[in-house]
């Protein structure tokens, strides 16, 4: 697993297509939080949005980073097709690991907040269920489930502004609501990890639908 | 041993691509899969892959190893074929570096040209051939599928790909090889199917060659300027066929022995004259170290 991990990584990094997510990322994250000195948790709803609208594409380019015949070389290589989808998630999740990492401590450096653990703890949990809904949304529009280029990335635009701004709809817009009222951090640190909980089991969900749609079209 | 029982597929509501389809793949064989354009070759080397699920049926007996080389092999990628070769060989776990040795070893012997550290999307089609063919065989498999391997291939590069598919069959692998040319299936299979109309039927062989006897090798000549012009025929055509060469106005022509004869009949029929019949003196498939262009 380790070496088709590796494989992708390199193959992405060598395609290049990664940058225009992770520059994305980075210049919101800036414009938004620099000498930004509110609440803790509301400047985390911007690190938390923005790495939900990352994530998402940056999965559909992990994803569709190789040519269909490429990937069955891949597959065959690889001892399967779901190795080859559980390698690209893995990517997805480190390199989104490493984002909210920046999205916790970058806005701490670049603006001027008064900080302690359970709002460090708030942001954790936001920003992991943003991660995770965003790797769902990315597997689901990806090229394995909409073959079309085009499509796949309408259908990913909707869904990606769509998630956070319908009322209710979790896991992300109730736990993004919760950041950015006034409520103290410590408080909200038990909904936000039922949240988190809902975004995994979402994840795992439409992996599992990605995996059934492709192996059935195959 | 790769089995397909009953498989069929078709994609979406079409048409039956293959049809009830029963099939063995026996260890230490070659197995030719003939077709025209468009049967289902493709199709059901897929299955065979792995690659592609069957619509109903049961594919059983599938080994850990399986070496594929798709008809194509799309390079829009910035990596260079050594790099890829070791993610390749990673993969099927080697270390890095005798993944790089094996790599490195396979694409000097099959004179990849453009350099082993050249973007892939850089390489001309029949380089990129050899890179897809090096990855399959990174590690020996017991299973090695082709689909179309000659095509886009350079005459030395022939010569190595008989070599590959010797070494498969001989260690007790299974070779599964598409062509649409019989010469060249005839020339390098011992068990042949054909595909017609999504059915898959074995194929009755002209006994095959068996291991080790030489191939037949015939020298064609234009009978002068007293007789009419011998037709023009496409050798390669010609069943058993397995290399043709012009040297100096006169063809030469390596055949299995067993077909020899319906390839002087039609020589001699087309206006050409027979200035030499002999066995080849080396058992090798293409014979004496010479590049037959097919």
């Amino acid at each position: 697993m380790g070496a088709l991990i590796r494989y992708n990584l390199a193959a992405v990094v060598h395609g290049q297509r990664y940058v225009a997510p992770l520059l994305f990322f980075g210049i919101v994250l800036t414009v938004f939080t620099v000498n930004d000195s509110g609440p803790l948790a509301n400047i985390y709803v911007v690190s938390a949005s923005t790495l939900l609208v990352s994530m998402c594409w940056l999965t559909v380019t992990i994803l569709n980073h190789e040519d269909p015949v490429r990937r069955s070389i891949q597959s065959v290589t690889a001892g399967g097709s779901s190795r080859v989808l559980v390698a690209e998630v893995v990517l997805a999740l480190l390199i989104g690991v490493g984002l909210t990492v920046v999205g916790l401590i970058f806005p701490i450096l670049s603006g001027s907040h008064h900080w302690d653990g359970s709002g460090l703890a708030a942001g954790v949990l936001a920003l992991a269920t943003c991660l995770f809904t965003g790797i769902a949304i990315g597997v689901l529009c990806s090229r394995l489930v909409v073959p079309r280029t085009g499509y796949s990335l309408l259908l990913a635009l909707v869904v990606v502004i769509a998630v956070p701004l319908t009322p209710g709809l979790p896991p992300v817009n109730p736990a993004l609501r919760l950041m950015s009222g006034n409520r103290p951090a410590g408080e909200l640190l038990y909904p936000l990890s039922g949240y988190l909980v809902v975004s995994i089991v979402v994840a795992a969900g439409c992996i599992a639908l990605t995996r059934y749609i492709s192996v059935r079209r195959e | 041993m790769l089995r397909l029982a009953d498989v069929s597929k078709r994609y979406g509501p079409g048409h039956w691509v293959l049809d009830r389809v029963d099939m063995q793949i026996p260890p230490a064989q070659s197995v030719a899969v003939l077709g025209t354009n468009g049967s289902g070759k493709s199709t059901l080397l897929r299955i065979l892959a792995g690659v592609t699920r069957p619509t109903r049926g049961r594919v059983s007996g599938a080994p850990p190893v399986i070496g594929y080389v798709p008809d194509r092999f799309p390079a829009f990628d910035a990596m260079g074929s050594l790099a890829y070769l070791v993610h390749i060989g990673r993969m099927r776990g080697l270390r890095t570096a005798e993944a790089r040795r094996r790599g490195q070893q396979l694409l000097e012997r099959l004179q990849l040209v453009g350099g082993i550290r050249t973007p892939i999307r850089a390489l001309s089609k029949g380089n990129a051939q050899k890179v897809a063919l090096s990855q399959a065989i990174m590690v020996l498999p017991q299973l090695l599928i082709l689909d179309e391997p000659w095509s886009g291939l350079d005459a030395n590069a022939h010569d190595v790909l008989a070599e590959i598919l010797d070494e498969v069959v001989r260690v007790g692998g299974s070779v599964v090889f598409t062509d649409h040319r019989e010469s060249i299936s005839g020339a390098y299979s011992t068990l042949a199917y054909r595909i017609e109309e999504g059915r898959v039927l074995a194929v009755e062989r002209v006994a095959p060659r068996p291991r080790g006897v030489p191939m037949a090798h015939v020298v064609l000549a234009d009978p002068g300027a007293e007789c009419p012009p011998p037709s023009r025929i496409d050798w390669r055509e010609v069943a058993g066929v397995a290399g043709v060469r012009s040297i100096d106005e006169a063809i030469h022509v390596q055949v299995h022995p067993a077909a020899c004869d319906g390839l002087l009949m039609t020589a001699l029929r087309g206006g050409w004259s027979v200035a030499e019949v002999r066995r080849d003196r080396e058992a090798g498939r293409l014979g004496g170290g010479d590049s037959w262009a097919h």
